[in-house]
């Protein structure tokens, strides 16, 4: 089918020509005809603004209903277009199909089904590339160049150079960062394996997963502030009465249990180093439910004849999980695994939320929030400055995409794909 | 020696009874074959000689140990499941090693021992192979072997040729018998096939309902059924029942029968407890029958299968009962003609 290739590709570009020329310029035309609904509805703002006696100004009342109006419109535009889009593509495709074929219909329906499926991943290819990729290319660009867009390696010689500013909280980031990447995952994956094997041999099992599964609801500032509760510090020194009221001075609940006082007043997760730990708990907390989800969902699937089977060999609980089950379900283990190393490397709400300010506590991402706020390398390159560290994130996530690469080329291999 | 013995065993499940008091002495390196229709609850009284299940109560002993209370791998048994059951995620050798390596054997012997087995299996250069890369007969062969390695007191086979094709499920059945002829060890085969029951067995146990129906040898059970569901069960195509009269004989081993138009004296009587004038049910085997223009069984035939080896004809009898008829040359008998048939009373048996 070779000799079809030119025909596919004319019919192709011709296609996408004509959806680059008609839909913006309907899209145009439909805004510029559907203006005067904007004037309709300012009018109706207005008029309510009237009746009712709102009190702020006209003009904003006006503004904001031509916003409404304009919103409204949008809505119906869009929807319009990406119909329009759909339509003329296949009208296109198959004309053209038809012309091309002269009355062969084996032919027609080959040009027709080769360039299908790109009508429908090709708004989506476009979008991808727009919103990723480029900003991909223009940050690692952006990494390598100064303010006046000049070549340069100094971004990247002030984040690794030990005599530079930004060398301090960059090693700090890198430290944390890792140091998460190890633990969280290994930690979530333990304790969910540990209790997606033990809920399934007591009866409350199932309350007992509810339970370890609920944070999953609360959002990453939630669950920092109520962790804040409990390894908080407390210590507010008893003051006078303001207004007659003595302000009370609480102390977190874990503080509490170890036995400090209020006057020492270092919340845990301040603490020097092990502080980074107490931060860590917070994720592990929120995602220990769903890797306990997924492995109690993926343990039902290993089939119950291969532990009878064992059974019979004579394994021992351990042996079971070890040597039956959990080779059983190593590839959801690893795709839990990527999936919180993934979660890991866009960690900003735990540790922002409790210790922006404090250079030991830094993550990658909130280092890039703090480089945005506090530094300058005596220019204005700053957005040059964390485009390098944002590369330094994504070069992080390169050996866990490689590996998950190997892993699934190798599953399809041995599966005789 | 390694024989089996269940003593009253029960087994329910809530309150539904899926073994019901079950006796039964398997002897030292015998074949035991349960057959029975599905739900007839062979598959779980396998399971509690496995240890798979719990017994309700009653006794199993193996080799003269009471194993009620032992796990499944102390009690010096191999099971061969319908699905194989093999890990997925290890090579052949080690699927067959892990028992083995359970128990801390040696990593010389281990490897003699698997290298063994799968010699006895002519599988030696599957070893390496995953479970995943073996055809439906080789993960079968596997699954014996890691059977075989263990050295086990009893085999035991849930179904293990329910998933093979026509042609190869001959050639395993062939492979079983000869394999359990050069072990030498007890054996108990779970199947809802007759036929290899029939082809396998020293001793078939045939279950209907969580109860035992007959223990016997193949030819004996063939020849004396204890009852309606084993004449019906065993042979192919099934015995042919027809209702009447005991008209004599009641409370002997021969009775007279009639009915369908058939007078019959000296017929095997099975159910001792009826007396003259009951209704009684005739059975006799397709294959048992004779072809006679003056025989006094008549029947219209509604459809006649050529099987080359054999012609089975479907008749339909003036009162309405089907039967079948079987003989093993080309008959020329087409759709809708009369037949009539003689019927031997040595051969034919009364329920």
């Amino acid at each position: 089918m070779g000799s079809y290739r030119p025909i596919i590709a004319g019919n192709g570009l011709a296609i996408a020509l004509t959806i680059i020329f008609v839909l913006p310029i309907t899209a145009v035309l439909a805004y510029v005809s559907t203006a005067p609904l904007d004037g309709w509805v300012v009018q109706f703002g207005t008029w309510l603004h009237e009746s009712n006696g709102w009190s702020f100004s006209v003009f904003d009342t006006q503004e904001r209903f031509a916003k409404i109006g304009f919103a409204i419109r949008s809505i119906f535009i869009a929807v319009g277009i990406s119909f329009l889009y759909f339509w003329l593509t296949n009208w296109l495709n198959q004309g053209l199909a038809r012309v091309a074929s002269k009355g062969s219909w084996g032919r027609e329906s080959y040009i027709i089904e080769s360039i299908q499926p790109w009508i429908f991943v090709g708004p989506a290819l476009v979008l991808l590339l727009l919103f990723l990729f480029v900003p991909a290319f223009s940050t690692l660009s952006l990494s390598f160049q100064e303010a006046d867009g000049a070549r340069t390696l100094r971004n990247y010689a002030f984040i690794w150079d030990p005599s530079a500013l930004g060398y301090t909280q960059f090693r700090y980031a890198m430290r944390n960062s890792l140091l998460w990447l190890v633990l969280v995952p290994t930690v979530c994956i333990s304790l969910g394996l540990l209790i997606a094997v033990l809920a399934d041999s007591v009866r409350w099992g199932i309350f007992a997963k509810t339970l370890i599964f609920v944070p999953m609801a609360i959002s990453f500032v939630g669950a920092a502030v109520i962790w804040r509760n409990i390894f908080a510090g407390g210590g507010i020194q008893p003051q006078e009465a303001i207004n007659g009221l003595t302000p009370s001075y609480q102390i977190g609940l874990l503080k509490m249990l170890l036995g400090h006082t209020a006057s020492y007043n270092e919340p845990l997760y301040s603490l020097k180093f092990w502080g980074n730990f107490f931060l860590m708990w917070i994720l592990v907390w929120v995602q220990t439910g769903f890797a306990m989800v997924i492995f109690s969902a993926a343990l039902r699937g290993v089939p119950e004849d291969t532990i009878e089977a064992a059974k019979i060999d004579g394994a021992n609980p351990f042996q079971m999980f070890f040597r039956i089950k959990l080779p059983q379900i190593y590839s959801t283990v690893v795709v839990v695994w990527t999936t919180l190393v993934i979660l890991v490397l866009k960690m900003f709400d735990i540790p922002y939320a409790l210790s922006a300010n404090d250079d030991d506590k830094l993550l990658l991402a909130t280092m890039m929030e703090n480089a945005r706020n506090n530094w300058s390398v005596g220019g204005d390159n700053v957005e040059n400055l964390f485009a390098a560290i944002a590369v330094m994130l994504m070069v992080t996530v390169i050996p866990n995409m490689v590996y998950n690469a190997r892993r699934i080329r190798r599953e399809q291999k041995e599966m005789g794909h | 020696m390694a024989q089996v013995e269940l003593k009253g065993v029960k087994k329910s499940f809530g309150k539904t009874d899926v073994i019901r008091d079950v006796n039964l002495q398997i002897n030292d390196g015998e074949f035991v074959v349960f057959v029975g229709p599905s739900g007839c609850g062979k598959s779980t009284l396998l399971r509690l000689i496995a240890g798979l299940e719990e017994l309700s109560s009653g006794e199993i002993h193996i080799a003269d140990r009471a194993v009620m209370d032992l796990p499944p791998s102390k009690r010096g048994i191999a099971m061969v499941f319908q699905s194989y059951a093999l890990y997925p995620h290890m090579s052949v050798f080690h699927n067959m090693a892990f028992s083995l390596d359970l128990q801390g054997v040696s990593k010389a012997e281990i490897h003699e021992r698997v290298l063994a087995a799968a010699k006895i299996l002519q599988m030696e250069h599957l070893l390496d192979r995953r479970p995943a890369a073996l055809s439906g007969g080789q993960r079968q062969r596997v699954a014996i072997g890691r059977a075989i390695v263990r050295n086990p007191d009893v085999f035991l086979f849930d179904e293990p040729l329910s998933n093979l094709d026509a042609a190869l499920r001959h050639d395993t059945r062939v492979e079983i018998a000869k394999l359990h002829k050069q072990l030498g060890a007890t054996t108990v085969y779970v199947t809802h096939d007759q036929v290899e029951a029939m082809t396998l067995a020293d001793k078939i146990v045939v279950l209907k309902d969580g109860e035992v129906m007959q223990v016997g040898s193949p030819m004996d059970l063939f020849k004396s059924p204890a009852n309606e569901f084993v004449a019906g069960f065993l042979g192919s195509p099934k015995m042919n029942f027809f209702e009447g009269e005991l008209t004599g004989g009641a409370g002997t081993d021969q009775g007279h029968f009639k009915g369908e138009g058939l007078t019959l004296s000296g017929v095997r009587l099975v159910s001792t407890d009826k007396s003259v004038g009951d209704k009684i049910l005739l059975g006799i085997r397709p294959q048992h029958m004779t072809l006679d223009s003056d025989g006094l069984l008549k029947g219209r035939a509604t459809l006649v299968e050529r099987l080359g080896t054999e012609t089975v004809v479907e008749l339909l009898t003036e009162q309405g009962t089907s039967f079948r008829f079987a003989c093993p040359e080309m008959l020329d008998i087409a759709t809708g003609q009369d037949v009539s048939f003689s019927i031997d009373a040595a051969r034919a048996h009364l329920f």
